[in-house]
């Protein structure tokens, strides 16, 4: 432990290295490693070569398993903030991470509140019938927004329809499967 | 309406450009008609996008797990394939040095030497005797198929019908097929020379493991065998799944038919060293019983046997493992393979006698040759150039698309197909498409893990690649979820048996971290000791949630990991009971015990001395730093020998140590 006379006698210039614990800065760089370990962990599960590089067309999966819900358009100006125009098949892990990082830290992409989901179901039942059906949804679903191909449509439909018999969709209990909770 | 002009990301080829979509806030709300109409498909748009970004979401946590059940299964395969490696060759370095314990020495000799040496001929004649068919008798009560010389097609159709009716060929006639087989390789060069000329077409099959389920769909979808159907089957037949004895027989039946269509290559479980631990063995012992110790006997003197490779129409090589930067065919057709009854372990390491207890000393051209053939059966290819020590397998070699490109040019070829390494989809390709990976075990993790494939080379046209999946039922395919949830149960399973194996050891890091005893601890901190503690690189942050309990801030529960299941030793012995370290620590090497102890049992008994069995938890706690303290094992010995015969029965020893599912404890826990 240092004595009144040793810091008496220390050098001239160590009389300013009295540094102040900042604890809202010192909580901030946890949480910064925190994001960044979650980030790299998720990237590393794609990252098949091991080589700090995933493919672009992963790129979807990724930022969706931290539980983020943008659209594929706006997956497409994440791309386009990140990818190399020297390599445009992959993304490395640097940029990768500067991006994401900023959009945790801005809570981007989170997605809509539960009612509005719901709200979302009440605009495509036209009818107010409550449910709606396999070709209802195939119109909407297959044909508009961001379409979904057939593979998205059938796994889709698996777990919307009320149970195997009927085509109908009680959309108030389906919400509940849809926002499954991520990982975290 | 917007289609044509996404890239869409859940299917990975790109269309044409991006354009972003308007968010529904930002159109204007006027009260106009026109308008009107023009708002409403507008939030019907954004409604649309809603339900479908949120799927998608869905989608991708799902794809995550499964890809971290992938890694769990992986990650755990090779764990164990390592350590077995790691045992033989820290064996063979331990004979080098001067051992300075006899009885280390004598367990080191006795474990690498599985028969002893004899001269070519004494070696046959022995083996003639000591497994002749004539030496085995049928009982009346064998209801199965028999079999005489000359084997047939009509045997070939009658094996494969009682297969699948769940029947047993009698050891008799094992014995008689496999001799024939032996007869038949032994004439074989190294390299199968094979030809498209002929049929114009042949079927290159990869690992199978032991599920006769994949190889009768092939079967199915692609014809049997035939002098019009030829086929190359790449090794690794055996271990791992439960009908390795009877998928052998069939390929060995339609061999001897069709001696000059069907074609094998030799894979590293084609090797007694690694049957000892990856079940193949214990299939034969337990379908066999009494007879099964003519049959090991006879398969280790079959595997030296196959060739360990084939050459399609002079520029496609075909090999188990895949080649290094010292691959040469020429060298490789001048070796003597019958030398090398394991490829971990050939005759000219192993010393002759009981009382020789040092290694042999290699010359260079000794330690070549060796590698060529480890190589060839154990080596893995990779992203970068080069060429590396595989030291995930523990053999082989890591090879870079340098070296492809280095052996190709040197013998004219121009595609190399290999096997050894699971793919999800049954086969990849690598190197600029110059090495083809093709596995033939669907479902080889658990059900849905993966596709399995096979190849067809044709004369005049494009190789074909055909995958399958052998199912129980095939009504539909499997949902997305279905697929995840199967996989991820069995891997998960696996994970946490390692959480109970390891408890005392992560709860005394655990309890480091959390020094005001409040049973959490951060994230962060718990999957750095995990990593480092079951020394398994894995997505734990992805998995955490069906690992442990996280309380409302986000911390972990520590000890939640252990609630449901628990390590059990069901022995009676009061020195067992009172360390739970010392079962855990059993556990945990369970697979090196079993692997040691049955290397040592030669007459396949299921016993070993007492005195046995401490040296070898003593020498392995010596060199594998897992701490088998010398007076507790010998306690441990004492105590278990309750008949006092001097004698222990180790498969029942080893099971008795389980992790069993206890339920969710409301009491606070012990140890």
């Amino acid at each position: 432990m240092a004595t009144p006379t040793d810091a008496a006698s220390a050098a001239p210039e160590q009389e300013n290295r009295v540094t102040l614990r900042d604890p809202i800065r010192e909580s901030e760089e946890r949480a910064n490693q925190a994001r960044i370990k979650r980030l790299t962990e998720a990237f590393n599960v794609f990252d098949q070569e091991s080589n700090n590089t995933i493919p672009s067309s992963e790129l979807g999966t990724v930022v969706r398993s931290l539980g983020l819900v943008p659209t594929e358009g706006e997956l497409q100006d994440i791309l386009s903030e990140m990818s190399d125009d020297s390599n445009p098949e992959s993304i490395h892990l640097e940029r990768f991470l500067n991006v994401m990082n900023t959009i945790l830290k801005d809570r981007r992409y989170q997605g809509e509140p539960e009612s509005k989901i719901l709200r979302a179901f009440q605009v495509l039942d036209t009818q107010n019938n409550g449910y709606l059906t396999e070709d209802e949804f195939r119109n909407y679903l297959c044909k508009e927004g961001e379409p979904f191909n057939d593979e998205e449509f059938q796994d889709f439909m698996t777990i919307a329809l009320d149970d195997e018999t009927n085509h109908k969709c009680t959309y108030k209990d389906f919400v509940q499967h849809l926002i499954v909770e991520d990982n975290d | 309406m917007f289609a044509e002009r996404w890239i869409c990301f859940c299917c990975p080829h790109a269309h044409k450009l991006q354009r972003s979509i308007v968010p529904v806030e930002q159109v204007p709300s006027k009260k106009s008609s026109k308008s009107r109409v023009k708002k409403k498909s507008d939030i019907t748009l954004s409604s649309v996008i809603i339900i479908q970004s949120w799927f998608r979401r869905r989608q991708a946590l799902f794809e995550i797990r499964r890809k971290a059940a992938w890694t769990i299964y992986q990650n755990i395969e090779y764990a164990g394939e390592q350590d077995q490696l790691k045992l033989y060759n820290f064996f063979l370095d331990l004979m080098q040095a001067v051992a300075k314990d006899p009885r280390e020495a004598l367990v080191i000799a006795k474990v690498l030497r599985r028969s002893s040496s004899l001269s070519a001929t004494a070696e046959e004649l022995e083996l003639t005797e000591s497994t002749s068919p004539e030496t085995v008798n049928i009982e009346p009560s064998y209801k199965g198929l028999h079999v005489q010389l000359p084997i047939n097609k009509g045997h070939f159709e009658a094996l494969i019908l009682g297969f699948q009716r769940g029947e047993s060929l009698h050891a008799r006639y094992v014995l008689l097929i496999l001799h024939e087989v032996r007869r038949i390789l032994k004439r074989l060069p190294n390299i199968n020379v094979v030809s498209t000329h002929q049929s114009t077409c042949v079927t290159v099959i990869g690992d199978l493991h032991g599920n006769l389920s994949d190889l009768l769909l092939i079967f199915h979808k692609n014809g049997l065998p035939s002098n019009e159907n030829p086929y190359i089957f790449n090794g690794d037949i055996v271990d791992r799944g439960s009908q390795s004895i009877e998928l052998f027989i069939l390929i060995s039946v339609a061999f001897i038919v069709y001696p000059t269509n069907v074609y094998l290559n030799r894979g590293n479980h084609e090797d007694h060293v690694l049957n000892l631990r990856y079940g193949f063995m214990k299939e034969i012992l337990r379908k066999y019983k009494s007879h099964a110790t003519k049959l090991l006997h006879l398969f280790e003197n079959i595997y030296r046997w196959l060739p360990v490779a084939s050459l399609i129409d002079d520029h496609i090589f075909v090999t188990h493992g895949g080649i290094s930067d010292i691959t040469d065919m020429t060298k490789i057709n001048r070796i003597q393979r019958s030398q090398y009854v394991s490829i971990l372990s050939p005759s000219f390491v192993i010393p002759e006698t009981d009382e020789q207890v040092q290694i042999n000393s290699l010359s260079n051209d000794q330690l070549l040759e060796w590698r060529q053939m480890l190589d060839l059966l154990w080596s893995d290819p990779k992203q970068e150039n080069g060429c590396e020590p595989n030291t995930y397998r523990g053999g082989g070699c890591y090879w870079g698309p340098d070296i492809t490109d280095q052996v190709l040019k040197k013998h004219n070829w121009s595609l190399i197909i290999r096997s050894h390494e699971c793919k999800e989809e049954g086969f990849d390709y690598c190197h600029g498409k110059k090495v083809l990976t093709i596995f033939s075990a669907s479902n080889y993790y658990a059900a849905g893990s993966n596709r399995g494939a096979y190849v067809k080379i044709f004369k005049n046209q494009p190789l074909a690649i055909v995958q399958f999946l052998a199912t129980k039922n095939t009504v539909k395919p499997l949902t997305l979820w279905e697929r995840v949830s199967h996989v991820e149960e069995q891997a998960l399973r696996n994970l946490m048996e390692k959480f109970s194996a390891n408890q005392s050891r992560l709860m005394k890091e655990f309890r480091l971290k959390d020094p005001h005893q409040s049973g959490r601890i951060a994230i962060n901190e718990w999957c750095d000791i995990v990593t480092h503690v079951l020394e398994l690189q894995l997505p734990w942050r992805t998995l955490k949630s069906r690992l442990v309990d996280i309380d409302s801030n986000g911390l972990i529960v520590y000890e939640s990991s252990f609630r449901s299941r628990e390590l059990q030793c069901c022995i009676n012995s009061q020195v067992i009971n009172r360390r739970q370290s010392l079962c855990q620590t059993i556990y945990r090497n369970k697979d090196l015990l079993e692997t040691v102890f049955r290397a040592i049992d030669k007459d396949n008994s299921g016993v070993i001395s007492m005195q046995e069995f401490t040296d070898v938890c003593v020498f392995l706690g010596n060199h594998n730093g897992s701490k088998f303290d010398e007076k507790q094992m010998t306690d441990l010995a004492k105590s278990i020998d309750l008949d006092k015969n001097g004698v222990i029965d180790f498969n029942e020893f080893l099971e008795a140590f389980r992790i069993v599912d206890i339920g969710l404890r409301t009491s606070n826990p012990t140890t």
